[in-house]
């Protein structure tokens, strides 16, 4: 069973340095791009190994997935700021909606991501820590820097 | 016909050929259930392998689609089987706990000949 999302009304930390900010509407139409984009950096910053791009490609789908799904689909944007300091690296993916409530979220999962928490099983076990913020608008996902 | 995935009965056993490397979109997730549903509907106890070996990444959401659809095929009485899944998709399996329940087959052609075994050697 997934534990219920941990979800801070503030912004996210703000650790290290950007290395990547895009902007793109909340459509499925850019994610792919969004992903590859994400990726790439991810293994030119030698943050991920070969290895876990397959991994990682899944993690970051889900957390795009739902950003779009559950956020401003077709209406606003998603912001997506990567940073790196300190021998981690953490992505915001902030959809720009009114966030969620943790009450609202059944006990095994968010529903939308899967059903039954496997989108926040595959994101769990990738990242080190994954946390919502602004009220659940923002996910924040977090991991040592393994490349 | 479709450009996600290919049907074609191979020794009375369906195979769905996935021709994509991304089931990711949800409109492309559908869309894959939708066939899966109608090559179920045509021979409901038919045993059905799903050849994944063109494919290197899928959704949750997909991951949802082929449990149920798993679920519905035991209720008929059918097998569903996963083939060709690479590395990566095993390990997304494995942590979502679905390996504990769809079995998986090396390729197509293992699945297949398994799957006719199981099924007493049934021709059509």
């Amino acid at each position: 069973m997934a534990e219920s999302p941990a979800i801070d009304p503030g912004p996210p930390p703000q650790h290290g340095e950007p290395l990547l900010a895009l902007v793109r509407p909340a459509d499925f139409a850019f994610h792919d791009e969004l992903l590859d984009r994400i990726i790439e950096r991810l293994r030119a910053g030698r943050m991920i190994a070969d290895t876990e791009v397959e991994l990682a490609t899944h993690c970051l789908h889900e957390a795009l997935a739902n950003a779009i799904v559950h956020g401003a689909r077709g209406r606003g944007s998603l912001r997506v700021e990567l940073r790196a300091g300190e021998g981690r690296w953490s992505l915001a993916i902030d959809d720009g909606g009114t966030g969620f409530s943790a009450d609202a979220v059944p006990a095994n999962g968010l529903g939308g991501l899967g059903g039954r928490g496997r989108g926040i099983r595959i994101m769990r076990a990738f990242v080190d820590d994954l946390r919502w913020y602004r009220g659940g608008a923002c996910a924040w996902l977090s991991r040592r820097c393994t490349g | 016909m479709s450009d996600i995935a290919t049907t074609a009965v191979h020794e009375g056993v369906r195979v769905v050929t996935v021709l994509r490397p991304r089931l990711l979109d949800p409109e492309t997730v559908e869309a894959f259930d939708a066939l899966l549903r109608a090559t179920r509907a045509e021979a409901p106890t038919c045993a059905l392998v799903i050849d994944l070996s063109q494919v290197r990444f899928v959704s949750s959401s997909l991951l949802g689609h082929l449990v149920l659809l798993w679920r519905e095929a035991q209720t008929d009485g059918a097998v569903v089987a996963l083939a060709g899944v690479s590395h990566g998709l095993q390990q997304l399996l494995r942590i979502t706990d679905i390996d504990r329940i769809i079995t998986t087959y090396p390729d197509a052609g293992q699945g297949i000949a398994a799957l006719r075994r199981a099924q007493g050697g049934a021709s059509g």
